[in-house]
């Protein structure tokens, strides 16, 4: 019976005097920090080489789903220097579907390297998907400071495979 | 002495009118730690924008919305009249009001992200201590318990993130519906436990929260959960008002009338449906129909629809007109009992244009009936208009309530997001069990028709949930399948209702009664286990998250089918009992398993996970 109530106890007390003790009424500690960030978009980035992938997908879904889905395979540059948070955006546009997709990238300082570029997923209605293959062009492009360059760009071909 | 023995009795009053004993509670707190594990700080769809609106209005001591502190004034659901913004289901917005006042307070004392972990902490606690109080370990629970809570409380501090701009709101909204959601188990408990002892009950509110996608919609501010629970709440009060035995059998059934009373404040077309299946059920069975007891009843009825009546009111001056009939933003996806905007001008009015002058308080009492009519016939049109959906096109029957599968109309209505559409049976397998109905149908059906009774061992409870179910289908039937509705929600507070039913059907019942623990464990690895396999499909298949679904879809549908056939077979012979329990635990997991992948994966919403130990593990997932 000891043993429980002075188990019981302890835990409880242990939650509660920590939730206390960091929240803004006491302030001995915080225990939600997060390190302070400049503002995005802000800086520079110096891109060494960038590969671009030579093709994207657009597979018919499995199990009854369906509908297309879209998807651009990863793209890798070398950053050698990183200051503030500076922006890449990875884009991909299909001209003849009127269709561009971009997914953004916040850098900061911890990027240098290799970094991989992701582009998200998308869906297509399957009704409108009739070429075998769609001519798409890939983008990766900089914004810092208000001003946006493309780094790097190629043409791909978007296939369908069902 | 005496002080502590009255505390103690009000304590044992308030356990027992809540949570019926023990285990009830100890549902209640379970459920409550898997809700708040699979809660997300953010918005899932966007006509909770108003609720949250509307809360912040309400808050601020109006009615209309003026501010829009979260998303637009312009999202689905606001209604309009005489210029101004209005939100809806204003009963959950009052009744958040405390949780609202409650997190305000903690977050001057302490960090709201450090107080929802100290909190769901402690709720596991309890839920352990209390455990081993059940199952007669009360040291081991409690020691091992204290160690993996001090364990759990400490990593989710040590991941904590702050968050940023705190939705008091929403979080207010949040945990109002999760709290009603949690009484859902608890309600199945008692209901069960009622009418075929505690180890049904038991297993009754493990299917409820865990085979059905209770855990998902508990977190969502909208009426889903409500109406699910409102609903068992009153098949446990009228089961008690039945019971002749029962110190409060009267109480008990003037309850029924409060709660209904009380959810049409919060929705009420939703209540009228449940108002419709109830009285059908209550008159006809009631011990008592006196002139005395049905005046105490509509008594007790009106005063508790005068909080709707007043909030009505202070909208549009008509007590009887609810927010849902007046013109809103845009003709959404839910159903309005008024068709068009013909809405009958205000009561006290009274144009009379036909030259013959009646008296005013004539003119309101035939508005007032008007009124009170109106809903009534639409309600009439809609079930009819539900039977013919389902004899003329039943297609779109067939998608909402069997297979989803791929419905291209509802993906150009939900742009840019992948198709995220389950089917009833998809989400919810165990409700393949209904068709253990048929045999047991057409064995008692003879003798029912012969006796102009119900049939043997079944209550006016069963009838009411039957009622209800049929109805609230009927209603949705035809609009449905709709986009965003994950898992069919307009027909989710159908599911714990057929859930409970289903567990009183005989060869259910009997292999249950037997086979609990089988069941129970069976779910339990099926959870910890099964989902690490899906967990390993998924990832080799390399999914889209439409795909994912349909995944989950025809996991489901295998058990359906054969929890149906085990079902059928269950009906003539007694020798696979056991297998029977594996497979209702099996339905269990299924069900689980897509409900914790769609919260914390597929509707991460941001990685907005409000445990910062599930939001890792959303993160180290890589699933789309």
């Amino acid at each position: 019976m000891d043993v429980e109530r002075a188990t019981i106890w302890s835990v409880v007390g242990l939650v509660v005097v920590t939730t206390l003790v960091s929240g803004p009424l006491v302030g001995a500690v915080d225990l939600t920090t997060e390190p302070d960030r400049p503002a995005l978009g802000s800086g520079s980035v110096t891109v060494d080489s960038v590969s671009l992938p030579d093709r994207a997908t657009l597979t018919a879904g499995r199990f009854g789903a369906d509908e297309y889905t879209l998807e651009v395979p990863d793209a890798t540059v070398q950053i050698t220097a990183v200051e503030g948070r500076p922006i890449l955006v990875y884009r991909l546009s299909i001209p003849e579907r009127g269709y561009t997709r971009s997914t953004t990238h916040f850098l900061s300082d911890r990027n240098t390297g290799a970094y991989s570029l992701s582009l998200a997923a998308d869906t297509f209605v399957p009704s409108t998907v009739q070429n075998e293959s769609y001519e798409g062009r890939l983008e990766i492009v900089v914004r810092a400071n208000d001003s946006s360059r493309v780094v790097a760009d190629r043409a791909i071909p978007v296939e369908v495979i069902e | 002495m005496s002080r502590r023995h009255r505390v103690r009795r009000v304590r044992d009053l308030a356990v027992r009118f809540l949570f019926g004993d023990r285990v009830g509670c100890l549902v209640f707190l379970a459920s409550l730690c898997l809700f708040v594990g699979l809660w997300r700080t953010a918005f899932l769809i966007n006509d909770s924008y108003t609720i949250a609106n509307g809360l912040y209005a309400v808050a601020h001591g109006d009615i209309a919305m003026t501010t829009a502190e979260y998303g637009s004034l312009r999202s689905p659901g606001t209604n309009f009249y005489d210029g101004d913004r209005f939100s809806r289901n204003y009963g959950a917005i009052v009744l958040s009001l405390p949780f609202l006042y409650g997190i305000r307070a903690l977050s001057a004392v302490a960090d709201p992200r450090i107080v929802i972990v100290a909190c769901w902490s402690l709720l596991v606690f309890a839920t352990i201590v209390l455990l081993g109080r059940e199952i007669d370990a009360r040291r081991l629970c409690t020691v091992v318990g204290g160690g993996l809570v001090t364990i759990l409380f400490v990593v989710n501090v040590a991941l904590a993130q702050p968050l940023e701009s705190i939705p008091y709101h929403l979080l207010a909204l949040q945990l109002f519906h999760m709290t009603v959601a949690a009484f859902a188990g608890t309600l199945a408990y008692r209901l069960l436990t009622a009418t075929d002892g505690r180890r049904l009950g038991i297993a009754a509110a493990t299917v409820v929260v865990g085979a059905t996608p209770l855990a998902f919609w508990a977190s969502v501010p909208k009426r889903h959960v409500i109406t699910a629970t409102v609903a068992l709440a009153v098949a446990v009060a009228l089961l008690y008002s039945r019971d002749g035995e029962h110190e409060w059998s009267l109480e008990a059934r003037a309850l029924c009338y409060v709660l209904i009373a009380l959810l049409a404040w919060i929705h009420a077309p939703e209540a009228l449906v449940l108002f419709v299946a109830f009285l059908v059920v209550d008159v006809p069975t009631a011990p008592s129909n006196s002139p005395r007891t049905v005046g105490l009843l509509a008594g007790v009825f009106l005063l508790a629809l005068v909080p709707l009546f007043v909030t009505n009111t202070l909208i549009s001056g008509d007590p009887l007109t609810v927010p849902r009939m007046l013109r809103s933003v845009s003709s959404n996806a839910d159903i309005s009992l008024t068709g068009s905007a013909s809405s009958s001008g205000g009561g006290g009015g009274g144009s009379s244009s036909d030259g013959i002058v009646l008296p005013t308080f004539l003119l309101v009492a035939v508005a007032l009936l008007q009124s009170a009519l109106e809903p009534l016939t639409k309600l009439l049109s809609l079930v009819e208009r539900g039977f013919t959906t389902l004899i003329t096109d039943p297609n779109d029957a067939y998608r909402t309530l069997v297979r989803s599968g791929y419905v291209s109309r509802l993906s150009q209505r939900a742009q840019d997001t992948a198709a995220a559409n389950l089917s009833l049976l998809e989400s919810a397998p165990l409700l393949a069990a209904v068709v253990a109905v048929v045999p047991a149908g057409l064995r008692t059906t003879y003798e029912c028709v012969d006796e102009r009774s119900l049939p043997d061992g079944c209550t006016s409870a069963d009838a009411f949930l039957v009622l209800f179910a049929v109805t609230l289908s009927l209603v949705y039937i035809g609009t449905l399948p709709l986009h965003a509705q994950v898992t069919v929600r307009y027909l989710f507070p159908v599911t714990p209702a057929v859930a409970c039913l289903a567990v009183r059907l005989p060869p259910i019942r009997r292999a249950l009664d037997a086979h609990l623990e089988t069941m129970l464990w069976t779910g339990l690895a099926g959870v910890l286990i099964g989902s690490q396999f899906v967990l390993v499909a998924l990832l080799s298949l390399d999914v889209a998250r439409g795909e994912a679904f349909q995944f989950h879809a025809l996991l489901g549908l295998a058990v359906a089918t054969l929890l149906a056939v085990w079902c059928l077979v269950g009906s003539v012979t007694d020798r696979f009992d056991r297998a029977g329990a594996a497979l209702l635990g099996a339905a269990t997991a299924v069900a689980t398993i897509f409900v914790c992948f769609a919260a914390v994966e597929y509707f991460g919403l941001g990685q907005t996970h409000a445990l910062p130990m599930v939001r890792l593990i959303a993160d180290v997932l890589p699933i789309q």
